[in-house]
């Protein structure tokens, strides 16, 4: 999977977002965030696994007592994407309307 | 004579840079819905304006129903070729028509797969059309749904244009 879907692919579920939610907050050790949630710890870890491989979580500290954050790089790719959709559709957009203009003309012309 | 005005009125587009999971545009037009919805989904017109400003489009093909494939080839004036295809997953003429979008690559694989949904109101002096194109996951976009799960993105859009 290319980086771009991954990164969606990790967004697409709603225990993930809230995650990530709850990283907005600032970083949180692994007890912190498993907290608020019902299902088993190994779960947890299953989530957290999909969004750090998707860039959008990163750990620091001790690797016995790692402490995860948000990592604003891994929403690059998914807002790059964006970008250049925004910019494919602006220009296409102007040229449908000089192209809509001129049919129109065509067609009240000939009518 | 119908009484067209030359001039088609652009309300500049609303682009939320930030957001990551949808792009999203409107324009207003001073023609009636059913044209421009022809203009969107036809490939004699399609051709005529589909792509960024010097492209030219070389192939398009819109087999125009729910399920439909359709499929759009273009060269930018540095002469590369740049191919994008997807599958109709609503059309309801002349007020709306969603469907799949992906980038093709040079080995004919498909790039992340995104949707596109153009809604045509009319108007006192025409129509209004409303575009949106957003993201999907690789799940979702197999299963044709999803729609809504970008809502609860918001929370971290709005964090992330703190950073």
């Amino acid at each position: 999977m290319d980086r771009l879907s991954s990164a969606y692919s990790a967004l697409a579920d709603p225990t993930r977002r809230a995650i990530l939610a709850d990283l907005t907050g600032g970083p949180k050790s692994f007890t912190e965030l498993a907290a608020p949630y019902e299902m088993s710890k190994p779960a947890v870890v299953k989530h957290l696994r999909v969004l750090e491989n998707a860039g959008l979580v990163a750990r620091d500290g001790a690797k016995a007592r790692p402490r995860y954050r948000v990592d604003p790089k891994g929403f690059d790719d998914p807002r790059r994407w964006i970008e250049e959709q925004a910019r494919f559709w602006a220009e296409a957009l102007d040229r449908l309307d000089a192209y809509a203009n001129e049919i129109a003309t065509q067609k009240g012309g000939s009518s | 004579m119908t009484g067209v005005p030359e001039k088609t009125t652009v309300q500049e587009t609303d682009v939320q840079e930030t957001d990551v999971k949808a792009f999203e545009t409107s324009r207003d037009y001073a023609h009636p819905p059913e044209l421009m919805f022809r203009l969107f989904t036809e490939p004699e017109h399609l051709a005529r304006w589909f792509g960024p400003v010097g492209f030219t489009v070389e192939e398009a093909r819109t087999n125009l129903k729910t399920g439909g494939a359709w499929r759009i080839v273009m060269r930018s004036p540095e002469g590369n070729q740049h191919r994008v295809t997807g599958v109709y997953e609503e059309v309801s003429p002349p007020v709306r028509v969603v469907f799949s979008w992906a980038w093709e690559s040079e080995d004919g694989s498909l790039g992340h797969v995104s949707r596109v949904t153009i809604a045509f109101a009319s108007t006192d002096s025409g129509c209004r059309m409303s575009l949106r194109h957003e993201n999907l996951a690789d799940d979702e976009a197999r299963a044709g749904h999803g729609r809504g799960w970008t809502s609860s993105l918001e929370s971290i859009d709005a964090y992330l244009e703190t950073l």
